[in-house]
């Protein structure tokens, strides 16, 4: 099949914030919306030369919908943004997450941090599709548990927080390995910072399981074509934005 | 009826837009969904190597602000040039692309050795030389000293008929010396520039932000620098062909280029932000031939130092 991209000028038409720091912005976007599989991102505009990645976190009839916290340049441009502004999105990019061929195989959402943007859009056509989906969250504290509520729509979350100051204290990591101690048999989906994606192979390792985890690194171009955004697999450094972000936890060498 | 086909010496190209290498993957097949390949004037393949090259671990780049570019440090990760011939040539001829083969090392020896490989293969229009990758050990040694860079081009000429472009470094005080020694040797035409040296600070953990601190400049900020050693280049030796590269975007940059000496332009960094980048610019050109009346792309090469013929100003001191 051939790749569908687009080079559009999208508009935003609503932006809302969720708190310190979170926001989702909204831009009419059909070219988008109807070629995008869940997992997939976009590289937007950024006030800056280069574009910047963003997963689309969920969409909504033409609306294409960005969820982010305000770290650096690119996502302070998007931040202060007015509605009707218009911004270069080319898209969508990468390999997205599959869903398994055992309609019966629940999906175990992973999340840590800012990596949960990437999932509403994953578990709401899982559960349009009939998966049975829980959800383990790991953020710094309760502030940074965005989107939770969201996802309990479609099946059980279990929070962890850094400092306890929402569900256990501890890493996402400890409730994986509770989970695959119950039932191993389960299609992981993985999204977080670097650091925390290492940690929750090295568990799929260890209980022998392959997840899909989504990696993100620093990009110039979002297709291919300038070797920025790898990762060491198998000898090899292979690109994040091209053979990923979504790849097999067996995959990449941590 | 404005002609876009482009003189190069010996090489002929449809329109003087070419893909800079390093900015296009390594056969430029991440650009299918964007439009036709031989629609260019060629590409220029990642830099290959007679042996694979891993190369840097990352982060590998680092954005410039404001908007001025960004700063790489790739390490010429390539799959090595038997490699590429057999599994990345095909692709091109089905596209219809005579490319251009950019080829990398560590020593002289490296360099032989790889234009070995493709020396009698028709399906290259020419070898651009990366004498100036600032990214590995002992890349830029060539393009500093005039001496080194004399015996490669010389040597890589013995064995090959493939017409021989040299890439070289702004890195350097004074570009005419190295060009001289490149056409001394009996280069075909040259490709100016590579990337500026550059180098930037994580204040958070203190450190160079790129593993190998320096890294490769690239993007609108160079645009200047790579004029400036192109203007210098042509006033001393206008019959050699340039290439001209450094921070071209939009049409304008690359009328510029053109009007200051090169005869054809390679679009690099900014396929980054727009893959149609290249394909616009020649539309672009189109365009402003008809309403400048411009017959041939050919006419307007280097035509801003007929402008200055009298001397620029000098300043007062």
């Amino acid at each position: 099949m051939a790749v569908k991209r687009f080079l559009i000028k999208a508009k935003l038409i609503e932006k809302k914030e969720l708190g310190k720091d979170y926001h989702i912005s909204w831009f009419d976007a059909p070219e988008i919306v109807s070629n995008i599989s869940p997992g997939q991102f976009v590289m937007m505009e950024s006030g800056q030369y280069l574009l910047r990645p963003f997963s689309v976190y969920e969409t909504d009839g033409q609306k294409a919908g960005f969820l982010y916290k305000v770290i650096g340049w690119g996502t302070s441009f998007l931040s202060k943004l007015n509605i009707g502004d218009q911004v270069l999105i080319h898209g969508p990019l990468g390999k997205g997450f599959t869903y398994p061929e055992d309609k019966n195989k629940p999906i175990l959402i992973v999340a840590g941090g800012i990596g949960i943007a990437t999932f509403p859009i994953v578990a709401r056509i899982a559960h349009e599709k009939g998966y049975k989906i829980k959800t383990l969250f790991g953020a710094r504290s309760a502030n940074d548990l965005v989107c939770a509520e969201e996802l309990k729509k479609y099946g059980e979350l279990e929070a962890i927080t850094d400092d306890g100051s929402s569900g256990r204290k501890g890493f996402v990591t400890e409730l994986l390995k509770n989970e695959l101690t119950k039932n191993k048999n389960q299609e992981i989906m993985v999204c977080g910072p670097t650091p925390m994606l290492k940690s929750v192979i090295k568990v799929c390792n260890e209980f022998s399981v392959v997840g899909q985890v989504s990696f993100e690194e620093y990009m110039a171009c979002g297709y291919g074509v300038c070797m920025s955004c790898v990762v060491m697999s198998n000898g090899k450094y292979i690109r994040t934005c091209f053979e990923g972000p979504v790849m097999r936890s067996d995959a990449v060498s941590v | 009826m404005s002609s876009l086909e482009t003189n190069l010496g010996k090489v002929k190209l449809k329109n003087p837009i070419l893909l800079a290498s390093g900015t296009c993957g390594v056969a430029a097949r991440e650009f299918e969904p964007y439009f036709k390949l031989s629609d260019l004037g060629s590409i220029v393949t990642k830099s290959l190597s007679i042996k694979p090259r891993v190369g840097n671990p990352t982060p590998r780049v680092v954005e410039v602000s404001p908007a001025c570019g960004m700063l790489n440090s790739i390490g010429l990760q390539n799959p090595g040039i038997e490699y590429f011939v057999k599994n990345e040539l095909p692709y091109l001829t089905e596209q219809k692309v005579t490319c251009v083969i950019n080829i990398v090392g560590e020593t002289l020896d490296d360099y032989l050795q790889a234009v070995d490989v493709i020396k009698n293969k028709s399906e290259f229009c020419a070898i651009e030389l990366n004498l100036s990758c600032p990214n590995v050990e002992g890349g830029l040694d060539f393009s500093q000293d005039p001496k080194k860079a004399f015996t490669m081009v010389s040597e890589v000429k013995k064995i090959t008929n493939i017409p021989v472009w040299a890439k070289l470094s702004p890195n350097i005080t004074d570009i005419t010396e190295i060009a001289k020694a490149c056409i001394d040797a009996g280069s075909d035409g040259l490709c100016l520039i590579n990337t500026v040296l550059g180098l930037a600070i994580n204040r958070w953990t203190k450190k160079p932000v790129l593993p190998r601190g320096v890294g490769g400049y690239s993007g609108p900020a160079i645009k200047p620098i790579a004029l400036r050693m192109i203007w210098e280049t042509y006033k001393k030796f206008p019959k050699t062909p340039i290439i001209g590269i450094g921070g071209i975007h939009t049409t304008d940059d690359a009328i510029e280029f053109l009007l200051c000496g090169a005869s054809a332009i390679q679009i690099g960094t900014a396929n980054f932000v727009n893959p149609k980048a290249s394909i616009e610019i020649i539309e672009g050109l189109k365009k402003y031939m008809e309403q400048m009346k411009i017959s041939s792309i050919n006419e307007i090469v280097g035509q801003a130092h007929l402008q200055s013929e009298k001397p620029l100003a000098k300043s007062a001191y």
